[in-house]
């Protein structure tokens, strides 16, 4: 083989290692300031919009990285049983300090024993991306709620007290091809579009999962939900 | 409620000090006891093995030397790892999980970058949490008393408890590692029903290869890998598989796969070389031999006799060769001969350097200088058979022939047959002696101290027998009440089984040779 010759899929997880450790710096920083409780309201602000970008861009870079991966061979699963409650807790976790100077509160609700078999990494990639612009939506709250519904199926729900999901994205078609998606409306699209992906790849005995897209819910906002076999 | 940090001993690993000391800040915010920082593998294992932490942060990328994968085997091989310690793999990438082995020497997660405070206090409470709830069972782990760590999973998986499933898992592991892989696969096989979690399929595969179905195991593999092409486990099992069955080009595709996807275990390496020698493909049984005395160097794997093979095989494909590759490879060769011969260890090793030089010698056209050589290793050859060391003699044997030396050969060769039927007299003669055959029915009868005395006065008479030597050291390893000093039989098998370290696997009894070496591995 010619030494010429780049694996792209090397370069690019390379690329992706080196721009995490920045960020994991820069995370730390951010992080590091705002603990001094010294710093006016207003930049106590800035730097939770600085934290909250900073981690979009992780999200970010995953999905990218995992597409390039499902377009090289498929997308890899390491299905493994987890504590649902335990993703919820991580997600919150995560966002700590934008939840603190934005004064929103997550909610959840699910039976801290309920179990379920899933691929940990992608599913939590899959929720942080939604949770993330659900933050951007919401006035203050924000509900996360998991159960297993009439078809044995795990059910969980992302739900805010915003205006709710505009019209042309309940009509987006979470099974289209890339191809088709309207890159015009930013990176929503691809987002969506990554999610139904992983949702899909999750299967049992032919039954795959799905999301799904609606307005309502408890606080009349928009409601997202992840349905998994 | 009780706090889960504030007696641990934390020690955090990372090549890069400013991560080292950012995970610092967020630990020292818990309240943790101490925390330990090191820079490289070698450091996280002497801390390790100096304070037995019972948090380890270690980053999977830690430079050239070895990486976290390899620091946590070192650990566990080397006998030290807690049951209890919590260990912690740090990725830059998610996907590295997937990557990973699912069965031996798991982590007790993978936490990727960037990573918060929040974040890794949650991650942690929840190891601590699940490792405090199951502490009988990991106490009884800690213990190798593994049929009461089986007992302790059953009682909580009948006790409904949260945890029921890390306790059917953990279950199946123990009866894999005592060698019950029928009762695994009964595990495996339920779980699997239920569903085809990652972790189940693997292990059921397992079960299957111990279980020598292979075609079985191989449907298993295939179906672990269809999820997840990256399955290194899968791919692993696939080419002992195929190689069981004589397919070796089979077998060595899929060696290949798993060690482009994970090349720094020596382990794949060894099956790459066995195939690669089955197969008489010498040019991959030289690669992979050169990757395992690379990886040796800063290995707990390294096997003695690694070196010598590699050394070896290079000069034989040094002569084989001609131009730009013969010169490369004669190069190579010196370079790494000057290294082998620096080290003065034994008149084993001394030995071996000689033959390897005189074939060098040889391929250089020195013929006379590889006589020499050759000749001085022929005067230490009854040495060498009184000790069976098979592999010099086998080095001895072909340096010889290739020299022309055939008188001295054919002597060699009646020596060792006149050696070897010797040795198997006196091996019989052993085996039949009352104070073993006395040893073998009171360990029969499970009174393992008198057969641990009978067998050591067996071996007072008998000093060099093989069959006398493994019997005592199973006896050992079988008579372990609580408060043993691990440690003190530990080395005491060592030593016994150091002794039988020239066995070769064509021995009738290596395979029980190799097997109570993995055993005292995990004392």
């Amino acid at each position: 083989m010619s030494e010429h010759q780049l694996d792209f899929s090397t370069v690019l997880a390379a690329c992706v290692h080196d721009m995490k450790n920045s960020l994991f710096m820069l995370l730390q920083s951010i992080e590091q300031l705002a603990d001094n409780n010294d710093l006016p309201a207003e930049q106590q602000q800035e730097l939770a919009k600085l934290h909250y970008e900073a981690y979009r861009v992780n999200t970010n870079l995953m999905q990218l990285l995992s597409l390039y991966r499902m377009e090289r061979q498929r997308l890899p699963l390491t299905i493994e049983e987890y504590f649902v409650s335990d993703l919820f807790d991580e997600l919150i976790a995560k966002n700590a300090l934008y939840l603190e100077s934005k004064e929103i509160v997550i909610d959840t609700d699910v039976d801290p024993d309920l179990i379920w078999y899933l691929d940990g990494d992608l599913i939590n990639n899959l929720l942080t991306d939604v949770v993330n612009n659900a933050l951007r939506y919401c006035n203050n709250k924000l509900l996360l709620s998991a159960r297993v519904n009439d078809q044995q199926m795990l059910e969980i729900m992302i739900e805010d007290d915003g205006s709710g999901y505009p019209e042309q994205m309940l009509a987006f078609d979470t099974t289209s091809d890339l191809q088709s998606l309207d890159i015009k409306n930013g990176r929503t699209g691809l987002g969506l579009y990554f999610a139904g992906l992983i949702a899909r790849s999750h299967k049992n005995k032919s039954v795959q999962g799905n999301i799904k897209l609606s307005n309502g819910g408890h606080f009349g906002g928009s409601v997202f939900t992840l349905t998994l076999p | 409620m009780y706090d889960l940090f504030s007696q641990k001993k934390v020690l955090i690993v990372d090549d890069f000090a400013e991560f080292r000391l950012s995970l610092r800040s967020m630990v020292d915010g818990f309240g943790c006891a101490t925390v330990d920082l090191a820079k490289n593998g070698e450091e996280a294992v002497a801390l390790y093995q100096q304070n037995r932490h019972h948090i380890v942060l270690c980053d999977y990328n830690l430079g050239k030397q070895q990486n976290g994968q390899q620091v946590l085997e070192e650990i566990s091989l080397r006998g030290w790892l807690r049951a209890d310690t919590v260990f912690v793999l740090i990725t830059a990438e998610t996907s590295l999980s997937m990557v990973m082995g699912a069965l031996e020497f798991r982590p007790d997660d993978y936490l990727s970058k960037p990573i918060n405070k929040a974040n890794l206090r949650t991650r942690l409470t929840r190891l601590l949490q699940q490792k405090s709830e199951l502490s009988d069972i990991y106490q009884a782990l800690g213990q190798h008393d593994y049929a009461l760590a089986r007992k302790r999973c059953a009682g909580h998986i009948k006790a409904k408890s949260r945890y029921a499933g890390a306790c059917y898992r953990l279950l199946a592991e123990i009866l894999l590692r005592q060698e019950k892989p029928a009762e695994a696969k009964a595990i495996y096989q339920q779980m699997v029903d239920v569903r085809a979690s990652r972790w189940a399929l693997q292990g059921l595969a397992e079960s299957h290869f111990m279980l020598a179905e292979i075609d079985a195991c191989i449907d298993v593999s295939k179906q672990v890998l269809a999820d997840n092409s990256r399955a290194v486990d899968a791919m692993e099992l696939l080419a002992k598989c195929y190689m069981a069955q004589g397919q070796y080009p089979e077998a060595y595709d899929f060696i290949k796969q798993a060690i482009a996807i994970s090349p720094r275990s020596i382990k794949r390496q060894r099956i790459a070389a066995q195939i690669a020698k089955l197969s008489s493909d010498q040019q991959a049984e030289l690669r992979a031999l050169r990757h395992i005395h690379e990886l040796g160097i800063h290995s707990v794997q390294a096997e003695p006799d690694d070196n010598v093979k590699y050394l070896n095989m290079l000069i034989g494909h040094a002569e084989a060769e001609s131009g730009v590759n013969r010169r490369r490879l004669i190069a190579e060769a010196q370079d790494q001969l000057a290294r082998f011969s620096r080290h003065k260890i034994d008149e084993r090793h001394h030995c071996q350097g000689l033959i390897l030089q005189a074939q060098m010698a040889r391929v250089q056209g020195s013929h006379k200088q590889a006589e020499e050589l050759l000749t001085q290793v022929y005067e230490q050859a009854p040495a060498l058979m009184q000790q069976q060391d098979e592999l010099t003699l086998a080095m001895l044997q072909e340096g010889l022939q290739q020299t022309g030396m055939d008188e001295h050969k054919e002597h060699v060769e009646q020596q060792l047959r006149q050696s070897r039927e010797q040795h198997q007299q006196r091996e019989q003669i052993a085996a039949k002696s009352t104070e073993n055959v006395r040893g073998i029915k009171q360990y029969e009868a499970g009174d393992y101290v008198a057969a641990i005395a009978s067998f050591r006065d067996a071996i007072a008479s008998n000093p060099a027998s093989t069959a006398i030597t493994l019997n005592l050291v199973q006896a050992l390893l079988k008579h372990l009440p609580p408060g043993t000093d691990r440690m003190k039989v530990r080395d005491e098998c060592t030593t016994l089984l150091d002794q039988q370290r020239f066995l070769q696997p064509n021995n009738p009894r290596y395979k029980r040779y190799q097997m109570l070496k993995s055993k005292i591995h995990q004392l």
